[in-house]
């Protein structure tokens, strides 16, 4: 193989040798150049260009989030009124006192009389992630159309109360009445 | 003239090669007009002393060096400048972007508590519609009664639960009862109708029954 080089070499005249000779060394300078000189600088561009875009991302992304987050502030305050009703019907805490409170206040202004009122803590899984159920369970006794009417009245009440079943039971003019119901709240230790 | 004897320096033989042959005569042409310019007193040789297949490796690496070897490196320096330029370019841009980032971080910081009460807010508003599925309202069921159920019929158990109303009630007549269940056919918001028990007192004409009625999931 290398005898063959050399003879072929040397039927090659001056001027084709000095023309491939120069062309040799060119093409290893080039490469040489372009491996020692080039590629580094090549790569450092490149680093910076992928560095660069994330940084553009980043902040478009960002400028995005600050749009939004202003916009819902405006909102926040837009419709605070809305905002607090809705604190209110899922609060944070259970305060059984308030609410035993209030269903006395609601049975006391429909005329009718509560018997028995049970409220049980839940361990069953939970509904939603961090939202505690308490169940209620009341007897109350009135006339029908109170009992009506205090029903209506407990759906409209600020703090929501989830009425699961009524039964209504009529015995001669004594009508009474089992309500079972949820009331919601939300795990200020899960928070 | 030593070629003309087709002798080398050494004195030894060569060869007849038309390669060779036309080497060895440009090499004459050139001994040859080099000595014409000597003799003509001008003083002055433009030619080469040494043809580049003629020269020493280093000699060779250097000749190559001056002529093309500079225009390559710097062209390559050219390009590494201008490389060098656009990553500064770049880097100030990207120093540029950082701090735009840092500033609006530090409004994002600013914005915590909105985010924290929006964050409160969708948390209820998912939940609450979490729990009120599969909800009743009992005054709608209230108000379905207390429009199908005809004004002589007493109601003596009202069961209501999400999707079906259960009740024991007592009828004036058999004609009251009818009524009753040709308004339960007749309401769009029930899909079933079950007739659970039924009595009929002769002496007193007094219909009672147990009926349990299903209603359409909202």
């Amino acid at each position: 193989m290398i005898s063959r080089f050399t003879k072929t070499i040397r039927l090659l005249n001056k001027t084709e040798r000095n023309v491939y000779e120069t062309l040799t060394i060119s093409l290893f300078a080039i490469s040489f150049l372009s491996i020692f000189a080039l590629r580094p600088s090549l790569q450092v561009i490149a680093a910076y260009r992928k560095r660069l875009n994330e940084a553009t991302q980043a902040s478009q992304l960002l400028t995005t989030k600050i749009n939004n987050l202003n916009k819902a502030g405006q909102n926040i305050i837009k419709y605070q009124s809305e905002i607090a009703k809705i604190r209110e019907s899922l609060p944070t805490d259970f305060n059984q006192s308030n609410l035993l409170k209030s269903l006395s206040f609601l049975a006391a202004g429909n005329g009718i009389t509560i018997l028995k009122t049970e409220f049980e803590t839940t361990k069953k899984e939970e509904l939603v992630k961090l939202v505690k159920t308490v169940k209620i369970s009341m007897d109350i006794k009135g006339p029908l159309e109170n009992i009506y009417s205090f029903l209506q009245k407990m759906e409209q009440e600020p703090r929501y109360i989830r009425v699961n079943s009524v039964i209504i039971q009529t015995n001669k003019d004594i009508t009474t009445s089992r309500i079972s119901a949820e009331v919601f709240y939300i795990s200020a230790k899960g928070k | 003239m030593p070629y003309e004897n087709d002798t080398d320096s050494h004195g030894q033989a060569r060869g007849t090669h038309p390669l060779r042959q036309a080497e060895l005569d440009e090499n004459i042409k050139d001994e040859t007009l080099a000595k014409a310019a000597v003799s003509s007193n001008l003083g002055i040789n433009l030619l080469p002393q040494k043809g580049f297949g003629k020269l020493s490796g280093k000699s060779k690496f250097l000749y190559w060096t001056t002529k093309y070897g500079r225009t390559i490196v710097i062209s390559f320096q050219a390009l590494i400048i201008v490389m060098l330029f656009y990553k500064l370019f770049l880097y100030n841009n990207f120093a540029d972007t950082m701090e735009t980032i840092e500033e609006k971080t530090a409004i994002l910081t600013s914005l915590n508590q909105t985010e924290a009460d929006l964050k409160d807010v969708q948390f209820r508003i998912v939940s609450l519609k979490k729990v009120q599925e599969n909800s009743f309202k009992p005054s709608s069921y209230t108000e379905l009664i207390k429009k199908l159920v005809p004004q002589n019929t007493v109601i003596s158990t009202l069961i209501m639960e999400a999707d079906s109303i259960r009740l024991t009630a007592q009828s004036g007549s058999l004609y009251t009862f009818g009524q009753m269940l040709s308004n339960l056919s007749q309401e769009k918001s029930i899909t079933k109708v079950t007739l659970l028990e039924a009595q009929f007192d002769k002496d007193t004409s007094i219909f009672t029954f147990n009926i349990e009625i299903t209603l359409k999931k909202t």
